[in-house]
């Protein structure tokens, strides 16, 4: 803990980045659509989304729904159990669904197939399989590059109201769109001598030495 | 045969882990252990072994502890328990792709995360899947399309020293002459992942010897 804080008064970060330097990304996608692990220095999300055609909710007859949840799995870390909702669980839950589903991102609209009788239910899994740090932004950028990589089985619908959903061999899928894309930003605030110093993508070791830090949603048309 | 592709030390916070695919299917091991147990699991006279599988959608359910036991009991076998007593060792799978061959690549991922932690462990284990086509023809880790439409999958795992078998798992109907020729078969190309994973951490090795 006090390496941290003393390599930070001395101006620089324990693993040589710069104090707004962002570690290395990289953005693995898998065969079938919508499949998306991320690393992000030595962090690691993967992210499915899966789509099914389901009757929308009475309120909202012509939108269709997403549904994003979290999973910490074992190996992210040795103290994460399985099955247990702890804090962190929470906190990256709302994260993602604040930026995802509240910045009305994706058009719901489009989900739509016929008005009150089905629309399209997108669920986003988001699984941690390592925790190195900064799990806000990798989540984030998992789920959106899995929501972007994601392709809907085309629909046709007959004239007595059946829908018929295609193969993807059938006919070409259709791809999803976002409006604006949500970029999430963590840093981390130390208070060393009276003098605040902000970090940014605090890693794993950076974390535990600060409390709960804030993060920023940003889109291209508006901040949220 | 697919293809067999692996990464070891994927995960940096876990003991040992392995990526590993067959074909297109993928699965991601991580071990931890021998280390901390539950009051409620400890053993006296050996190591507490505990299996978690979870598929890349929804909830884990019943076929995914069906393969939490089949995993457990073959592992079990193989795993030197007796050396630590009153401890766990956890292993934790995750689904990434699926194209049908769940079992065979959890399996052989799990045994690679185990090499890579460096679990101590009487021999290697690899499980190979093969199916039986209307045809009698025997295909070797097919796709989930060909598993469609055979007449029975077979799944075994097999010792590294002997190729005896250490589990079997089998859906369909097979009678005792195609069964043994399925068993056979697998014998045969299971040589060939213990190849491949004689290969994997001869490449893991090379390069820590090149750092040193």
């Amino acid at each position: 803990k006090t390496s941290i804080v003393s390599a930070i008064r001395a101006g620089q970060r324990y693993d040589n980045r710069e104090f707004l330097e962002v570690r290395d990304i990289s953005l693995n996608f898998g065969k079938d659509y919508g499949s998306c692990t991320v690393t992000l220095g030595q962090t690691r999300v993967l992210a499915q989304v899966t789509g099914e055609v389901v009757e929308p909710r009475p309120s909202r007859p012509n939108e269709g729904k997403i549904s994003i949840s979290v999973h910490l799995s074992p190996m992210a870390a040795p103290h994460f159990e399985s099955g247990r909702s702890n804090d962190l669980v929470d906190e990256l839950q709302q994260i993602l669904e604040r930026n995802i589903k509240e910045s009305r991102c994706l058009d719901l609209e489009s989900l739509c197939v016929l008005a009150e009788e089905s629309v399209w239910q997108l669920r986003v899994d988001v699984t941690v399989l390592n925790h190195a740090g900064n799990l806000g932004d990798a989540c984030n950028l998992a789920s959106v590059a899995a929501l972007r990589h994601f392709h809907r089985p085309d629909v046709t619908v007959e004239e007595d109201g059946r829908v018929t959903i295609h193969t993807l061999e059938e006919r070409e899928p259709i791809p999803t769109f976002m409006k604006k894309v949500p970029v999430c930003l963590t840093y981390a605030f130390f208070v060393v001598d009276d003098k605040c110093y902000m970090l940014m993508d605090p890693s794993e070791k950076e974390e535990r030495r600060t409390g709960p830090q804030p993060n920023v949603s940003h889109s291209q048309h508006d901040s949220a | 045969m697919s293809k067999h592709a692996c990464e070891l030390n994927f995960l940096s916070r876990s003991d040992g882990s392995a990526l590993y695919s067959i074909g297109n299917t993928v699965a991601l091991a991580s071990v931890n252990g021998p280390g901390e147990v539950k009051k409620f699991n400890r053993l006296y006279n050996r190591a507490y072994l505990e299996v978690s599988y979870s598929p890349s959608t929804g909830q884990s359910m019943i076929g995914e502890r069906a393969l939490e036991s089949v995993i457990t009991r073959t592992v079990e076998q193989v795993i030197l328990v007796h050396l630590h007593p009153r401890t766990a060792v956890n292993v934790t799978i995750q689904e990434m792709q699926s194209d049908g061959l769940e079992l065979s690549t959890s399996v052989n991922a799990a045994c690679l995360s185990l090499l890579d932690a460096g679990v101590q462990m009487k021999s290697t284990f690899a499980a190979v899947t093969c199916c039986l086509t209307p045809s009698s023809t025997i295909l070797i880790e097919p796709t989930a399309a060909e598993m469609k439409e055979s007449v029975a999958v077979a799944t075994f795992v097999l010792d590294g020293q002997a190729l005896n078998v250490l589990s079997a798992h089998q859906e369909g109907c097979l009678n005792a002459e195609n069964f043994n020729a399925c068993l056979k078969a697998c014998q045969t190309a299971a040589k060939d992942v213990f190849n491949f994973y004689r290969q994997a951490l001869e490449k893991k090795y090379h390069t820590c010897n090149e750092i040193s």
